[in-house]
Parts: C-alpha cells; sequence; structure tokens
C-alpha cells in the first residue's frame, strides 16, 4: 500500500459530510457593495494608500502617457508590460477596493518574477476594474492563472528588532495609476 | 536542540542578551493585532466564519485532498504524501537529484523545520540559502527559529550587525541602521534567487476546488523563490486543505489581522502549476509534498481542534510566558501555546510534555486565537493524560480539591494560612521565601496578607454597604 493509499484510508475515518461553508456565505464588509462608481475608486485609493502604496489619478490615457514618459517607461510598443531600468510597468487584471490591492498575473509574455526583482513597480488600474472584493474578483475571473499576486503596497519586513522597513526582496515602491478612460486599448 | 523546558527557561530568564531583544521587540504584535482587531468592526464574525471554513476542510479532509491533486495535476504540477519526515525528505531529495540541482533557494516553510529538511540537503551536499530575512540570519546564526512568525525575533540589531560583518565580505561599513541591515540583506540574497536551481517554499493554504496554493507573505522572497528558478517544491501538511476561494478568503481576513496587524500583507500569492502552453514565463516543474506526521491521529482524536491552526503566532504574540522566555526555551520547532499542544502529539518526547504545564492558563491564548482553538483546555486535557507531577504533589492536589470542594474547611483552614502568613512576614511586611514553591520566590514576593481571609473582608465589605 502506498503512503497516499494509506493516508487517505485514515483520514477517510473522520469524514463528516457537512454543509458546505459556502453555502453559508461570507461575513464581509456588505457596505462595499453600496457604493457608487467614484466612491468605490475613492475608498480604493484610500485603502492602497494606508498600504504604502502611492496612487496617481489620470483621466485620459494621453495624461498617463506623460506620466509614463517622465518615470522613463516608454509606452509607445508594448503598453501592457514594460521593463526600464530598475522599474517595471504592468497592469493590473483587477483592483480589491476592500483591502486597496492590486491583482498581477503570469501571462505568456510576463513573468512573476519581473513584478518583484524590480526597485519601482508602477502598476496601471482602470477604475472599471475595480471589484469590491477578492471573492468577486475570482468569481468574475473564472479561469486559473499559472501564478496570481494580489500586492498590497510595497515590499516589507519587521524582521529586525520589529521595526518596519519597507524594501525587503521585492519592489521598494508601488505606485498605482488609476485611469478612468474607459477608452484605453492597454 | 535535547534540554528540557525546565531547565532551558530559567537560563532564558536571566539571558541579557535575549531579555534586551525580548524588549526590544516589545508589545509590537500585541499592539499591531489590538489596532486591526479595532478598525474592523465585525470582528467576533469572521472570527467565527474562519472557525467554520477550517472545521468544514478538517470534517471533509480526505476528499480535500483527492479533489486538490486532481487540480494540481490537470495543471501540470504532482502531489507527493509522506507519512513521515523521513518520507518527505526522501522526496524532496529524490527531485532535486533528479534536477541535477546544486543551488536551492527558500522561502519560510515550519513543515521543512519540522522534518529538518535543510540538514538533509546540505549533507546531501546542496547549497541551501534561506531568503526570508528572518530565516537568513538564524541560518548565518546556525540556530532555529525562535517564533513561526518573526524567526530572529531573539536577535538584536548588534548581534545581526556582527553576523553579517562576519559573514559578509563587504568590507568596512555602517551597519547599525535597520534601513541598512535590510539594504546588505537585499542585495547579497539577489544574486542567490537568480542562481537557483530549485526554489523550496510553504503554504498557507491548498484551495481544493482549483488546486492552487496560496502564500501569504510580506518581504516579496516567497515569490521570488517560487517563481524564478525552473522548479518550485512545495513542503506543506495535510491540513492547510481549505475547500474553495470563498473559505479562503474567511481565512485571510483573520489571517493578516491577528499575524502582523494587516488587513492584507504585501503579497498574497497563488501558484496553480505550470504553464503547459509555452512554459517559457514559469517553473518547468511544480511539486507539493504533504505531510502527515501524526496529525491523521490528531483528527481522530479530542486534539482535532488543534488542526484548525492557521500559525498565525497571536498566541504566542500574547502569552506571558513566551514572552518572557522566548522560543527556544521550547526546544521545539513550535514554541508559546500553539506548540506547547502540537510538539507533544507530533514529536512526543518525554520533555514535550513539559511544555503544556509551562502555562499560568491566563487564558489570552484562547482569546486572541482567530480560529477558535481551545488552546487552554487542548493543554490542560494533555496535562491530564500524561501526568508528570510527583507523587507528592498528585498528593497536594487532590488534598487541595477536597479542601476547596467544601466552603466550610475551605474558610477554616484559609484563615489558619492566614493567621501564620501574617506570622511569618510580620518582620519585613513580606514573604520572601517559604518552604514550599521556592522558584516562585526567586522572582516575586508575598504581600504579608492583613489577618483576615478574603470572604471575611468580603463578608465585612458587604454589610458596609
Amino acid at each position: 500500500m502506498t503512503a497516499r493509499q494509506h493516508l487517505l484510508g485514515l483520514l477517510r475515518q473522520n469524514s463528516e459530510a457537512q454543509t458546505s461553508c459556502s453555502e453559508i456565505g461570507n461575513v464581509i464588509q456588505s457596505n462595499i457593495f453600496d457604493l457608487s462608481p467614484s466612491s468605490l475608486s475613492r475608498y480604493f485609493v484610500s485603502q492602497a494608500t494606508a498600504a504604502g502604496a502611492s496612487v496617481e489619478i489620470f483621466q485620459t490615457r494621453s495624461d498617463l502617457d506623460q506620466y509614463l514618459y517622465k518615470m522613463g517607461i516608454l509606452t509607445t510598443t508594448d503598453k501592457r508590460h514594460q521593463q526600464h531600468g530598475d522599474t517595471v510597468f504592468t497592469t493590473s487584471e483587477g483592483g480589491i477596493v476592500e483591502t486597496g490591492s492590486v491583482c498581477l498575473t503570469t501571462d505568456t509574455w510576463e513573468k512573476s518574477s519581473d513584478f518583484f526583482l524590480c526597485d519601482r513597480l508602477i502598476v496601471l488600474q482602470l477604475t472599471e476594474t475595480l471589484y469590491p472584493n477578492l471573492e468577486s474578483y475570482w468569481k468574475g475571473r473564472g479561469s486559473i492563472p499559472r501564478a496570481a499576486h494580489i500586492m498590497t503596497g510595497p515590499s516589507r519586513t519587521a524582521d529586525v528588532e520589529q521595526k518596519l522597513q519597507l524594501g525587503a526582496h521585492g519592489p521598494r515602491s508601488l505606485t498605482i495609476c488609476m485611469l478612468e478612460d474607459k477608452m484605453t486599448i492597454y | 536542540m535535547t534540554q528540557s523546558f525546565n531547565d532551558s527557561a530559567p537560563l532564558a530568564l536571566h539571558d541579557v542578551q535575549l531579555q534586551e531583544a525580548m524588549t526590544n521587540a516589545g508589545q509590537g504584535f500585541m499592539a499591531k493585532r489590538a489596532a486591526a482587531v479595532a478598525a474592523c468592526d465585525n470582528f467576533p464574525e469572521l472570527r467565527s466564519r474562519a472557525k467554520e471554513a477550517r472545521d468544514y476542510a478538517l470534517n471533509n479532509m480526505a476528499s480535500l485532498l483527492e479533489q486538490f491533486e486532481e487540480k494540481v495535476s490537470a495543471n501540470g504540477g504532482k502531489v507527493h504524501w509522506a507519512e513521515t519526515p523521513e518520507q518527505m525528505r526522501e522526496i524532496v531529495l529524490n527531485i532535486c537529484s533528479r534536477r541535477n540541482a546544486k543551488y536551492i533557494t527558500k522561502g519560510k516553510s515550519m513543515i521543512s523545520e519540522e522534518v529538518h529538511l535543510n540538514k538533509a540537503l546540505e549533507t546531501a551536499g546542496y547549497i541551501v540559502d534561506e531568503t526570508d530575512l528572518g530565516e537568513y540570519i538564524i541560518q548565518l546564526a546556525n540556530e532555529p527559529p525562535s517564533h513561526i512568525v518573526a524567526p530572529a525575533l531573539h536577535k538584536t540589531r548588534w548581534d545581526i550587525e556582527s553576523l553579517f560583518k562576519n559573514n559578509h565580505d563587504l568590507g568596512q561599513r555602517e551597519l547599525i541602521e535597520v534601513e541598512q541591515i535590510v539594504n546588505e540583506a537585499r542585495a547579497v540574497i539577489r544574486s542567490r534567487f537568480l542562481r537557483a536551481d530549485v526554489g523550496i517554499t510553504g503554504a498557507n493554504m491548498l484551495i481544493a476546488e482549483t488546486g492552487q496554493v496560496t502564500l501569504v507573505t510580506n518581504e516579496g522572497n516567497g515569490d521570488l523563490t517560487a517563481t524564478l528558478p525552473k522548479c518550485h517544491i512545495v513542503t506543506t501538511s495535510i491540513e492547510k486543505v481549505i475547500a474553495n476561494h470563498q473559505d479562503a478568503n474567511a481565512v485571510l481576513r483573520v489571517l493578516g489581522r491577528s499575524a502582523t496587524g494587516q488587513a492584507m500583507t504585501a503579497y498574497t500569492s497563488y501558484f496553480s502549476g505550470i504553464d503547459q502552453g509555452t512554459q517559457s514565463t514559469t517553473p518547468e516543474e511544480f511539486h507539493i509534498v504533504l505531510l502527515d506526521n501524526g496529525r491523521s491521529d490528531m483528527l481522530n482524536s479530542k486534539y482535532k481542534p488543534m488542526l484548525r491552526c492557521i500559525k498565525c503566532a497571536a498566541c504566542m504574540n500574547h502569552c506571558p510566558v513566551y514572552q518572557n522566555v522566548g522560543g527556544h526555551a521550547y526546544n521545539a520547532v513550535y514554541p508559546g501555546p500553539m506548540g506547547s499542544i502540537l510538539s507533544p502529539l507530533l514529536r512526543g518526547e518525554q520533555r514535550d510534555f513539559q511544555l503544556p504545564v509551562a502555562s499560568s492558563v491566563c487564558g489570552r491564548c484562547d482569546e486572541v486565537c482567530p480560529v477558535e482553538i481551545p488552546l487552554t483546555e487542548l493543554m490542560r486535557s494533555l496535562r491530564n493524560d500524561h501526568r508528570t507531577s510527583s507523587l507528592l504533589a498528585r498528593t497536594m492536589i487532590r488534598l487541595h480539591t477536597y479542601i476547596a470542594r467544601s466552603p466550610q474547611i475551605y474558610t477554616f483552614f484559609a484563615s489558619i494560612g492566614v493567621l501564620v502568613l501574617n506570622f511569618a512576614g510580620r518582620r519585613q511586611n513580606a514573604l520572601k521565601n517559604l518552604p514550599v514553591g521556592k522558584p516562585w520566590f526567586n522572582f516575586k514576593h508575598l504581600s504579608r496578607p492583613n489577618n483576615t481571609t478574603f470572604q471575611q473582608h468580603w463578608q465585612k465589605r458587604d454589610q458596609t454597604k
């Protein structure tokens, strides 16, 4: 008998069929679902800022392009994901309003490690892809990526005398560029 | 780690360096958790919901693990099953050998500590680089972790400065500010991430519905360990399985708040397998090694609630015993209240049964546990099941029980006791020594009673109202 068979046999002795917890429903911050789109954005910004991210808000794509150009990011080619020196610019798949987080996933042209090796991470977050909470993000997403990273603020550690220090191994800073232009092709 | 708690604890109390480190760490964890809970208007409901999610997983563990394995396999990964630490070590060594690995990076994994994986890998000739800052520090010091979230809690910045200067050949430099220490660690460990052939991480949760491994971190080292090498191995245990994202989110809402006072840690990552299409951006191999090591026995016992544990460390952060002696005094992988239950059950050495006795049963751990594990009740059960006290101690306890069950007898003996103690403490107005309880008097004095028992004082107070 393999370890797998033996272990599963032991575990089956303790099976107790019961109502799935997902039928009970999660305890969530229900007032988030009552917020208007503009209030959702404001709440997201406040949560993201509280977590240590900086947030820049742009009305149009050209405003955003100008900002990125100043940051050394060239947006003439691949607009979704670019690297320039120690800065990576990428696009969030979804923003989580409850916690001020952005969701980055591995794609065919993006490596997860790019999100973590850079010093400065700039993330484009469209207001139309804000989700109230993680439950609604995963429900809306459907398929499962190889890797998904829910990022809330920059990298940090408190392993030295419990003193908080930003920039442990991941990006020292996280800048979220909120774009309200629904016509963006990013 | 062969000493017992009873031998180590007095040494820890007199360890000036340790006490300085514990003081420097301060009440940080407690204050952060308190602030996070205060900012949340429904934390008791969140706790109950997380408890339900964990209980569902424990009650359906076999079917959920099978579902998890099926999903991982469909995503191109592989699940391995290990009943013992030896089996887990063998599985990991075989994978590393097949990959012709030389360099291995590690994210924090308490399971890897439990099975002594690093030692096995190093003995086999692999170069193992811990990447979590705290784990890296204790690796340099050749010590085990003293806390499950902050492994180097027992180290001061001067300890760390000394370790870095002795191990990093970087010439003369200032290294006393926290920022300087962290920057140096970032620079040194960066090259190790990039050269790794295999990356080994732990897992906070295994989501059965989707076959995803969840990793909850702050530094980013776990993600670099999981994504840079061509082979990613997850060392985890069977009770980490959770049914679906709904239940996983219920746990996430209490985990960060309880551990570090964060509604969400910097990185909550989900890994599901390999991209079978291009394989250009992902590891080529994804392995999950599941460990039992006695957990299936716990599942079938009154200690089952202990398996709800989500390893937040809130219990030890609030434990007055842990705060005074630190983690190494426990001489076990898991310290504090949760370790006082897990160590006897998983390792089962004779010295482990001193741990559930090393508690004042103040109940703080029960109050802060985010999944409502009845920690003090489980410690009491272990005490009852494995009595190690002397015949004299057991006789005294039985005598006290008999006396305490009768109010009249108790009041009689208390009156005599008060008179005796009052007489004994008359010179210094306090009692600094008694024939019994000698270790207690090494650190405390007993106030001289004022000739009345508590009951007499209470009755008088009632009458004057």
